[in-house]
């Protein structure tokens, strides 16, 4: 029982000595919290740079949706054993410094109120892997044949893209690569060309055959790497349509702003068609379907590495060819905010 | 009047002794709370995001994956190399913490690998390195890591002493 001034003044001083001590180690808490979401952010950010790069870009092993959801697993997860919201972004870095942001995913709770930590990441895949891949496409998939009388028949010319890669997506340089290429068990001849940045092409003009027109093209191709390495032959059966062999040409190409025939685009180019006005692209993550040309590489989803273009005029299916391209390596930043609820 | 006199000024003094206390407890946990936060993230970025030298004795401890190739050592940071972390349990305490610069200091490194069947986390530590003892001022560090067939793992670093 408080009955005198001077224990009122007494009281007073303890209490207020009391509040001073909760309230200084109360910031000391807090400060040394922050410091631990840092390092926590910093190591959630390099784990999913490590995702991107290995799972996504280089193995192929998940697609755009599929990495979003394993990065939303992680956040959630994290969140359940400490309490931290996180929100994960990335940035698109262009050659000429243009940062475009993509929203990934976050903790799968409603974001918190409290102190926010944010972490970037800068994450370019790359390996020292020296591994090369390659894989050959045929420009026309089938070809045309037309009847020229009862002993002569005239072949479309064939066209063969051989294309040699490393893991993190870049083009080999140099190689050589041979294409055999047979009208069913016919020979028609043998050409070879030097892969320069990754890429080359092989036309093979069939002309006029004697005898009755072939079923199919039947292509044995060879690729011999920069030093020496050698593969197993691949073997390809292109089917032989009824049409004109002549007229389609190499009309559908994929070209650049300049109009020019183009096989490497870096993030934030544009790809232009040639007498096509849609591509499905193809790379070893996913299948992009239904893009209009013109189409801006501007999307998280185009990662580096080397594609198959699929374009047609829309409507017309005869004008369908195949036809490769490498998105050259770009930076990503990836930003991760992590809130710590308090109050 | 002169004992109440008296009564207020010795309150006084014994508040601002008080005070003074205080603020020096606070400065002095501080200091030393701050500086062992500071070993334990300097700890967890040595053990994750650096590749070490276990070549030399004692070895510098680094946990990061890593490869030669042409153009250089790569470096995966936060993606734990098992042979290193093999390596790592293979050493006694003290060179440990020779390792890892914390010869004043005691360590403990948990590791917790996520099942991906239960698709949760272990309560207790998958594996423990270092000392068992914890002291009272200490410094606690998470973070997130996987190792290179992709199975995540939590580690845990505590730095105590001083």
């Amino acid at each position: 029982m408080i009955s005198e001034p001077i224990e009122v003044i007494l009281a007073v001083v303890l209490v207020t000595i009391a509040i001073a001590t909760a309230i200084s180690f109360t910031k000391v808490v807090t400060k040394q919290e922050i410091g631990s979401e840092r390092i926590l952010a910093r190591s959630i950010a390099s784990l999913i740079g490590d995702i991107y790069s290995r799972d996504f870009v280089m193995n192929g092993n998940l697609t755009l949706r599929e990495f979003k959801n394993k990065v939303g697993e992680i956040c959630t997860l994290v969140w359940n054993r400490t309490g931290i919201w996180f929100n994960v972004s990335m940035y698109l870095v262009y050659l000429n410094g243009t940062e475009i942001k993509f929203y990934i995913n976050s903790t799968n709770a409603a974001r918190p109120v409290g102190d926010v930590v944010i972490v970037t990441f800068p994450v370019m895949p790359g390996c020292n892997n020296s591994e090369i891949h390659w894989y050959v496409i045929s420009y026309r998939d089938p070809y045309y044949k037309r009847t020229i009388d009862a002993n002569h028949w005239e072949g479309e010319s064939a066209r063969f893209y051989i294309v040699a890669y490393s893991k993190d997506g870049l083009p080999v340089q140099g190689g050589n690569a041979q294409v055999t290429l047979y009208a069913d068990a016919t020979l028609i001849t043998t050409e070879g060309a030097q892969l320069i940045n990754g890429i080359c092409k092989i036309t093979i003009d069939v002309g006029i055959q004697e005898g009755s027109p072939a079923g199919k093209y039947h292509a044995f191709v060879d690729y011999t790497g920069p030093n020496g390495e050698n593969f197993p032959t691949r073997e390809l059966w292109i089917d032989l349509d009824n049409g004109d062999p002549v007229g389609r040409a190499e009309n559908q190409m994929i070209v650049n702003e300049t109009t020019l025939p183009a096989y490497h685009f870096y993030i934030g180019d544009t790809v232009y068609g040639r007498s096509c006005n849609r591509m499905n692209l193809t790379s070893i993550r996913e299948n992009i379907t239904f893009i209009g040309l013109p189409e801006t590489l501007d999307d998280i989803i185009y990662a580096q590495g080397p594609y198959n273009a699929t374009v047609e005029n829309i409507g017309d299916s005869s004008t369908r060819a195949h036809i490769p391209i490498f998105i050259f390596p770009y930076t990503i930043r990836i930003e991760v905010i992590a809130i710590a609820p308090r109050g | 009047m002169k004992q109440i006199i008296a009564f207020i000024v010795s309150t006084l003094i014994l508040s601002i002794y008080g005070f003074y206390g205080i603020w020096q407890l606070r400065t002095l946990g501080a200091e030393i709370s701050e500086g062992i936060e500071h070993k334990a993230d300097l700890v967890v970025r040595q053990l994750l995001e650096n590749p070490g030298n276990w070549s030399v004795s004692p070895p510098s401890i680094g946990l990061a994956y890593s490869e030669m190739g042409n153009s250089g050592e790569l470096v995966y940071p936060y993606v734990i190399d098992l042979n290193k972390l093999n390596l790592l349990l293979s050493l006694n305490y003290s060179m440990v913490k020779a390792g890892l610069s914390l010869t004043d200091y005691d360590v403990r490194i948990a590791f917790y690998f996520y099942n991906e069947t239960s698709k949760s986390f272990p309560p207790s530590p998958t594996l423990i390195i270092g000392s068992n003892v914890v002291g009272q001022i200490r410094g606690v560090r998470r973070a997130m890591a996987r190792l290179l067939n992709g199975t995540l793992c939590e580690v845990r670093v505590t730095v105590s002493g001083g």
